[in-house]
């Protein structure tokens, strides 16, 4: 593969990758550095792979590999959620939607969450754009972990939801 | 029996958080989604729209870096730490804008740019690395020297800001290696706004290196009436890489650490504890250089050269196919600071992504090893002969000299 079509393919799937990355770490941060030395690796391989290569899968085998890597370094004792085997399963699932599924998706989640009630919006940016952890946001809010945990969840699935029925629409998938 | 109504949606939700399941429901999920394509397109799915709320939501929003000064006692607090809104529009070229809608094409670049080895910065701005915005203040080249009277604002060249605090020492050494920005913090204090990008932006201290791998954290400089200098590194959130005293250690979201304070005056004044060996691997490989920073390189290991009495054949064993960090060596001066061993570090600097290389070096601990030495061959490569005025014998061992302020880095401001 050349450099340029690599740089291309890597800025077109770069949120599927990183998707597929945290789908499987559970962890923003880790995912991001992964995805760092994922593009370092694909560099390196660029070679191996065709010039019409199924991007996105190559990617998936050089993710998987890396996360079954990140987690042998992990410290003993560290329960990861997912079990080896379905990593890879998991990893697929982000193969069986075009990217202009997961275009239309992103574009769906700004909708929906433009319309949130200014508090949720607040919640989600402190959450998840500030990586705030959930025991300091609590504190901040004077609200128990469990509660504000219930409520990321049910902001989550309320989000979830509007951006499934989104994307019913016309047009928009 | 029926089996538990698991809610799915919140199993997910919470291996996504980061949170540990109970075994039964880690069991529950493992087998519901290796059963159920239909979840894991739902798990596919939240993940991304997990990862997307930040970029959706204003990625590109500075975020701040908080170097307090030692009279300062606020806590690393999160609303300290509270992204400021983009003030000024930037006046300079940056290749960095502000826009939210720019940054996930930038962000990929930036991230290939370390991969490819391009300084982007430096191609597309010569000059300084920094552009004074207000404040009275001593320049020369990248060093700058803060007047007493009031605080200084800098913007750099990636589009962060740093507010340096009266009187602070500090050389703005632009793009390094795999950061985008590296500051040099001396004496003082300042507060930084960093923008956020895929590759790190470094402060460094007389006491080791902080870099921002995810967020937020702030690093406090403490002047102590007795013993030496302390640097204590706190994470709001994200995580942060502290490299002090040789060490190098990762810091998570609620985590906090004083460095430079508690082993030094312990390990002199008590005898040396008897540890149990712990097996290591010292000696040679050849590998890969798959990354770069500018004092440590990721290698892919081949294949084992040599290895070294002390080395234990198991980890021997294991290596080849490993990624292994390694850093330059950390020499001391009298006063107690360290500094990376000149040559190794141009070795280091010099080197390409691809090569293939093989290096003597030192497991310090886990994946995280040192060059032990250079071969003559090496050094005499990573220092040609008209590049120094010293012989080429001397320079394997670097002198004090090379630590200046304005040493080498200052070509490359021009």
């Amino acid at each position: 593969m050349r450099e340029e079509t690599l740089v291309k393919n890597l800025l077109q799937y770069k949120r599927t990758l990183e998707g597929m990355l945290f789908a499987m770490v559970g962890d923003a941060a880790v995912a991001e550095d992964l995805f760092q030395e994922m593009a370092i690796l694909m560099t390196r391989k660029r070679e191996q792979a065709d010039e019409d290569c199924k991007f996105v899968a190559w990617g998936r085998q050089i993710a998987v590999n890396l996360v079954r890597d990140w987690r042998k370094k992990l410290a003993r004792g560290k329960v990861q959620t997912l079990d080896d085997d379905v990593l890879e399963a998991v990893a697929g699932a982000f193969e069986s939607a075009p990217e202009s599924a997961w275009d239309a998706r992103r574009e769906a989640l700004r909708l929906c969450s433009d319309n949130l009630p200014e508090k949720d919006r607040l919640l989600l940016r402190r959450r998840y754009e500030e990586s705030v952890p959930v025991e300091q946001l609590a504190a901040e809010l004077s609200v128990s972990r469990g509660a504000l945990d219930t409520s990321l969840y049910r902001l989550r699935r309320t989000l979830h939801d509007c951006v499934e029925m989104r994307l019913q629409q016309p047009g928009m998938s | 029996m029926s089996q538990t109504p698991w809610d799915w949606d919140f199993l997910i939700h919470r291996h996504l958080s980061g949170e540990e399941l109970t075994e039964e429901q880690r069991s529950a999920l493992n087998e519901r989604l290796r059963k159920f394509p239909r979840l894991r397109k739902r798990l596919a799915e939240m993940a991304f729209e997990q990862t997307q709320y930040r970029d959706i939501r204003g990625i590109s929003e500075p975020v701040p870096i908080l170097i307090l000064g030692p009279d300062a006692h606020e806590p690393a607090a999160a609303p300290l730490l509270k992204p400021a809104p983009v003030s000024a529009p930037n006046p300079a070229p940056s290749p960095a804008p502000q826009r939210p809608w720019i940054v996930p094409a930038v962000a990929a670049a930036a991230c290939f740019a370390i991969i490819l080895g391009i300084v982007v910065w430096r191609s597309s701005a010569p000059g300084s690395p920094y552009q004074v915005l207000t404040g009275d203040v001593k320049a020369e080249g990248g060093k700058v020297e803060v007047s007493a009277a009031a605080p200084a604002l800098f913007r750099l060249s990636d589009g962060s800001e740093a507010e340096l605090a009266p009187s602070t020492s500090a050389v703005f050494r632009g793009r390094q290696g795999d950061a985008r920005q590296v500051v040099e913090l001396n004496q003082g204090a300042g507060k930084f706004k960093v923008a956020k990008a895929p590759d790190s932006f470094r402060i460094v201290t007389p006491l080791g290196r902080v870099s921002v791998l995810g967020t937020e954290f702030s690093v406090e400089l403490r002047k102590q009436k007795k013993g030496p200098p302390a640097m204590a590194v706190s994470v709001s959130s994200g995580r942060v890489r502290v490299e002090s005293g040789g060490l190098s250690k990762e810091l998570g979201p609620g985590e906090s650490r004083v460095f430079g304070i508690e082993t030094p005056p312990e390990k002199r004044d008590l005898p040396p504890e008897k540890k149990e060996p712990r097996p290591v691997f010292n000696g040679v490989v050849q590998g890969t250089v798959v990354f770069k920073g500018d004092a440590h390189l990721l290698l892919n290991v081949n294949r084992i050269e040599s290895s070294r009495k002390d080395s234990s054949a198991d980890v021997a064993a294991s290596l080849p196919g490993r990624t292994l960090k390694v850093s330059v060596a950390t020499n001391k001066r009298k006063d107690g600071e360290s500094f990376p061993d000149k040559v190794q570090f141009l070795y280091v600097r010099k080197l390409e992504i691809g090569q293939e290389v093989t290096l003597d070096i030192r497991q310090i601990k886990g994946d995280d090893f040192m060059i032990a030495a250079l071969s003559e061959a090496q050094a005499e490569w990573a220092v040609p002969r008209e590049d120094p005025p010293r012989d080429d014998k001397n320079k394997k061992k670097p002198r004090e000299s090379e630590k200046g302020p304005d040493r080498g880095d200052k070509k490359e401001d021009k």
